[in-house]
């Protein structure tokens, strides 16, 4: 049953690739395998390992956090997207031993960043938001892209944001960008998560850019 | 029957976050705390030893596989950025057994055992990251984070323990059979 939830959203991928006009390229993975593999075992943990809880409670605890958080900070939209990334970063750094602990030592160890974006989208979305983002490079590979399409993003499912806040630039999840930057810190890797893009601003894709990741030095004890 | 002498758990700042220590002969156990400097001592011992090794076994690692990766430039950025993982872990002296499991997360977790214990103890160091570590310390929103608190407080000089009932007594439960 994997194998053919799989197989059915190649096609879909290849199609919207034709369709969009972003500089990033979807890259026809030579190592296909590796991708499928990741895929099967994110459903199968997700069925496996990870207690569910309804997701429409979910999206309006994080509708009222918001509200709360636009109040406290006086509609000022610049704290309050700093402030969802700074608690999205707390989440993140403890999630990643969450994660390593789910998915304990099947999960193969990755050896460039498009193992990493595919890591991400595949198990980490999947286990944790169920949700699987369309995973996007550049020429060079240093950039990674998260492009979710059709709602998934299940935080934004029932919101319409005023046009006050539109011109503003709330980026509504910005939470999730977090998230990942926190998780990556707790596995040494520093780096630059934003939104790009997102479809309550009336853009016409929502984009998560993950950029500039640097590996942090292990610290040495005093004296060594 | 292994027999376990201590335990220590070391966060990414090279502090000891954890340790006791049983004393067969007073029935006690010792843990680490800022008043018992003979504890704090010994952690910092511990802790070179594991640290030395462990960049020890990764350095040789690394040399073995430097050879094919000078060819392709951007490959050796690649393996800067994600380091093959080669940690030791067991180690064996006159008188006791050290087990060690390094996380991908950075913690350390050391168990000095006697050498009874033929086979590494890898499963039991694993089981308490992924059940009794994760679920009381790390999935616990009013423990912190980071246990060093400023920056003086990394690279070895940290003083912060963890202070967690719940936590200490899961861990007595896991362990004291074989103390």
């Amino acid at each position: 049953m994997n194998s053919a939830n799989s197989n059915t959203s190649i096609p879909s991928s290849s199609g919207i690739d034709s369709a969009t006009n972003t500089a990033a390229i979807i890259q026809n993975d030579p190592d296909y395998s590796k991708v499928i593999f990741l895929k099967q075992l994110g459903e199968q943990v997700f069925q496996q390992n990870m207690k569910k809880i309804n997701a429409e409670f979910l999206t309006i605890t994080y509708g009222s956090l918001i509200k709360v958080l636009i109040e406290h900070y006086k509609e000022d939209v610049e704290k309050c997207n700093t402030k969802l990334k700074e608690m999205g970063r707390n989440i993140g750094s403890r999630l990643i031993d969450d994660f390593y602990a789910k998915v304990t030592t099947q999960i193969p160890r990755c050896s460039n960043l498009k193992d990493l974006g595919n890591t991400l989208s595949y198990v980490g979305f999947k286990l944790y938001l169920n949700c699987v983002p369309k995973v996007l490079f550049d020429e060079n590979e240093k950039i990674i892209k998260l492009r979710f399409d059709n709602d998934i993003n299940i935080f934004s499912k029932f919101v319409e944001l005023p046009d006050e806040f539109k011109n503003k630039r709330l980026y509504y999840s910005n939470i999730i960008s977090g998230v990942i930057e926190g998780a990556l810190s707790g596995i040494a890797l520093k780096s630059d998560v934003k939104y790009v893009s997102d479809t309550l601003l009336g853009d016409s894709t929502t984009e998560i850019q993950i950029s500039n990741v640097k590996k942090i030095k292990d610290e040495v004890p005093m004296g060594q | 029957m292994v027999k376990v002498y201590s335990f220590w758990i070391f966060d990414k700042h090279c502090n000891c976050i954890y340790g006791f220590e049983f004393d067969a002969n007073k029935k006690q156990i010792n843990k680490v705390v800022p008043e018992n400097k003979h504890m704090i001592a010994k952690s910092k011992i511990l802790y070179g030893l594991i640290f030395s090794l462990n960049s020890l076994t990764t350095r040789y690692h690394y040399s073995n596989n430097k050879e094919p990766h000078t060819a392709q430039k951007e490959k050796e950025e690649d393996f800067d950025l994600f380091p093959a993982k080669s940690d030791f872990y067991k180690i064996s002296t006159g008188s006791y057994n050290v087990h060690n499991f390094k996380t991908d997360t950075g913690l350390t977790f050391a168990l000095l055992s006697d050498l009874e214990s033929g086979e590494s103890m890898d499963l039991e160091l694993q089981y308490i990251y992924r059940q009794i570590y994760l679920n009381n310390v790390v999935l616990n929103p009013l423990a912190p984070l980071d246990y060093a608190e400023t920056e003086g407080e990394t690279r070895g000089e940290g003083f912060r323990q963890i202070k967690n009932d719940k936590f200490e007594k899961e861990l007595y439960n896991f362990l004291e059979p074989l103390l």
